[in-house]
């Protein structure tokens, strides 16, 4: 149970977190005083709904920085936000006699700026999972009409493959020996590599909607560039005389950016001819 | 099925070697998920949401690559390898785990 005294000891220790957000919070409504009596409207819009929050916040962000040592979460954005709007839409021309703000598709568009940069995690929640749940929904929807099952189900969430490559008498291991055999030579290291083909996207909308959404495992062919890459690594190991390969360690890299990605399979080994070959022809 | 990340069984002696097998998984961290787990980020704790998927996509991958392993005959599996990559995107949130290891048979 914290006493008065503890409380007390909280706040001191807490003072220029606090001296932070007040100051935040005056420089904020001092811009937005400003903004009102030098009437800085555009398209019939105070820019102080925008820019006093974000003005705010960075005053109170950079005090916190320097002297608190962290950052405390922009409460004065928060607080000065309220308090311009109580003021704007609630009491017109209480203090100042012009009035800050009228309705147009702008000040809409410019209100929505404005929540995004009160309230930032809703408002991205609401634009990247709520409104493309329901476009998703949208597009879907014809199909369930319809009666037809979309592609979307029966999607793969794991797979698993045993590689095989035609040609190979001895297996290749993911191990330094095999028992019962000896390993006559050692030919050296041996690599192949495979681009791992995204599926095609036709359109440009949905090539946009697959930035958003998680990858899907058949998206990716990853077992032919697997399969690839250990056949290619093979092919090396073969042109260089050797049996099979042992110590076989597949690594997957992924490189790109906006433009789509790539994911590259690596398989590593060590090329060897063993001692007795069980079939010589 | 047994399945060991080291090259050989002491004990036993192993019959057959297969060959390599694989399994992947994907684990696509949503962004409802993301959402909450920054919260719990700043309020501190564990963001135990993604242990716990991270924890059913390696099961999955291993059982893929147990089903293929028993598929072709093998008993046990050796010289496994855990992987977890980072597969980009703009979200960069999709984690994928593979599980590469030799099918062998060993007598019990």
């Amino acid at each position: 149970m914290p006493t008065l005294s503890d409380n007390y000891n909280n706040l001191f220790a807490k003072r220029w977190a606090l001296i932070a957000i007040s100051l935040g919070i005056i420089v904020g409504l001092g811009s937005a005083f400003l903004s009102v009596a030098w009437n800085l409207v555009i398209f019939g819009f105070n820019i102080m709904y925008i820019i006093s929050p974000l003005i705010a916040g960075f005053v109170e962000t950079i005090i916190a920085r320097r002297i608190y040592g962290r950052s405390t979460g922009a409460i004065s954005a928060l607080i000065t936000f309220i308090l311009i709007n109580a003021y704007g839409w609630l009491s017109l021309g209480w203090i100042y006699p012009k009035e800050p703000g009228t309705l147009s598709i702008i000040t809409i568009i410019a209100l929505g700026l404005m929540i995004q940069a009160a309230f930032p995690i809703l408002v991205n929640y609401i634009l990247f999972v709520v409104v493309v749940g329901i476009f998703l929904r949208l597009i879907s929807l014809p199909t369930r009409i319809l009666g037809k099952t979309p592609k979307t189900e029966g999607e793969v969430i794991s797979q698993a493959d045993a590689i095989s490559i035609q040609g190979v008498d001895e297996p290749m291991v993911s191990v330094p020996d095999i028992e019962g055999k000896k390993i006559e030579q050692y030919v050296g290291l041996v690599t192949g590599e495979a681009v791992a083909k995204e599926k095609e996207i036709n359109g440009r909308f949905t090539k946009l909607l697959k930035m958003i959404q998680p990858k899907k495992l058949d998206d990716l062919h990853l077992i032919d560039a697997r399969e690839l890459a250990v056949s290619r690594m093979f092919e090396n190991a073969y042109l260089s005389g050797a049996d099979s390969v042992v110590e076989i360690l597949i690594d997957h890299i992924t490189i790109g950016g906006l433009q789509g990605n790539a994911t590259i399979v690596t398989a590593t080994g060590t090329a060897v001819i063993y001692m007795n070959k069980s079939n010589l022809s | 099925m047994l399945v060991l990340t080291s090259p050989t069984i002491q004990g036993k002696e192993i019959t057959k070697y297969y060959g390599l097998v694989t399994g992947d998984a994907l684990l696509g961290a949503n962004l409802y998920k993301d959402l909450f787990s920054g919260v719990r980020d700043v309020v501190g704790g564990r963001t135990s949401k993604y242990e716990e998927e991270l924890t059913t996509a390696r099961n999955l991958a291993m059982k893929s690559m147990i089903e293929k392993a028993e598929q072709e005959g093998a008993n046990a599996i050796i010289g496994t390898r855990v992987a977890y990559h980072n597969l980009g995107g703009t979200m960069g949130n999709t984690i994928m785990v593979t599980i590469i290891g030799t099918a062998v048979t060993y007598q019990e």
